[in-house]
């Protein structure tokens, strides 16, 4: 049985090391500040509980993708449901804070096109474009590989034509 | 645009992240929630048990009392035989309660514990879960759960009514009033069903679909 300190010190190196990915579906699922920091706070918690179940069958980035797209999704669905929450801001405690400075016109188009997608097709994209093969994708998802693959294609072709569609837009 | 240059503007965001995160504030959010979790927990899994103990302990002393001379106002009725064996069986019955709980909470522990090899079957263990908890909250179930602790509290009563000379009608108000109890119970559980399972499977099912639906491309 892990102990909450092992637990917790896996949990800071895999926030160090995977950090990048909880944004990535953080930015995908959630589109205001403090959805975001919900949403974050959500995914942090889940896999955080999720790390005593993690028998490193499959690489851990894998693991988190999982476990971060599966609270992605439930809390979009259950989102919408409850879109007013109930704690106020100045209660919270802050985790997340978004780098301003960082602003990229074409990366937040291609957010943009990825939020379009259903929550299904939306996490396709995200394990794909991270570099996630296909397997691993099957694997994770649970959709054989075949399916992932004619699924992505199609997402690929879409995002491909979007992009040459809207060129005004500086991509 | 190729899909090689949507990856390279991708890609951009691991040098820049588009994020800072406050690993204290993140602790202590991470820490609050889970502590929340297991107070709910063991608020939900030690009801049953301290109750059948609380209960338990009373009908114990109760007979301690009764025949070591400690409780003199009940021995106005001598207590037959069968006023021993209604007490023994309403113990029974809160052992049961007790014991179900237990058990309950031990399988509900080794299902929490399944690894699912990924996420259709997560989402197809937790529309399992759904589902078994909703089980649980129809009336058959909810009067099939809620009869041992009720019948084990009146049978207790009747014995102590009986042992201080009351009347044996004075049962009957008691009895209406905890069958009120036992209807106000299993409602408010009921409840449980539409406000927030249902929607809760409603939500998992519409995303088990969404994952069904790439197959059929």
């Amino acid at each position: 049985m892990m102990d909450e300190n092992e637990q917790m010190q896996i949990f800071d190196m895999w926030i160090t090391e995977h950090r990048g990915l909880f944004f990535k579906v953080v930015r995908s699922f959630a589109f205001n500040p403090h959805d975001q920091e919900d949403l974050f706070q959500e995914i942090s918690t889940q896999v955080f509980h999720s790390i005593p179940k993690f028998n490193g069958d499959s690489k851990a980035s894998t693991w988190i993708y999982r476990v971060a797209l599966y609270s992605a999704m439930r809390w979009s669905v259950k989102e919408r449901r409850h879109k007013k929450n109930q704690e106020s801001i100045e209660e919270r405690h802050y985790a997340l804070r978004q780098n301003v400075e960082n602003q990229n016109t074409q990366l937040d188009w291609l957010y943009e096109q990825i939020a379009k997608l259903n929550e299904v097709d939306r996490s396709l994209t995200l394990m794909m474009i991270d570099g996630h093969s296909y397997r691993e994708i099957s694997n994770a998802l649970g959709i054989s590989e075949s399916h992932v693959g004619v699924r992505l294609n199609r997402i690929k072709k879409r995002l491909t034509e979007q992009s040459r569609l809207v060129k005004a837009n500086g991509i | 645009m190729e899909f090689k240059d949507l990856k390279v503007i991708w890609d951009t965001q691991n040098e820049e992240p588009l994020f800072a995160v406050n690993q204290q504030g993140l602790k202590t959010v991470i820490d609050k929630k889970s502590k929340a979790y297991r107070k709910f927990i063991v608020w939900q899994e030690t009801q049953a048990y301290i109750s059948s103990v609380l209960v338990i302990g009373l009908i114990v002393l109760t007979l301690i009392g009764y025949f070591s001379g400690g409780l003199e106002r009940l021995k106005r009725v001598e207590m037959t035989p069968w006023d021993a064996t209604a007490l023994f069986a309403g113990m029974g019955c809160w052992a049961f309660f007790g014991i179900r709980a237990f058990v309950n909470r031990a399988s509900r522990r080794r299902r929490e514990q399944a690894l699912a090899k990924n996420l259709l079957e997560e989402i197809e263990q937790d529309i399992a879960e759904v589902e078994s908890e909703m089980a649980c909250r129809t009336l058959p179930a909810l009067i099939k759960a809620f009869i041992p602790p009720y019948t084990g509290g009146l049978l207790f009563t009747w014995v102590v009514f009986r042992a201080s000379g009351l009347p044996g009608w004075a049962i009957i108000p008691f009895c209406c009033m905890m069958m009120v109890g036992l209807i106000f119970e299993a409602s408010n559980t009921q409840k449980l069903v539409p406000n927030k399972l249902m929607p809760r499977k409603r939500e998992l099912e519409s995303l088990h679909k969404k994952l069904l639906d790439t197959r059929s491309d």
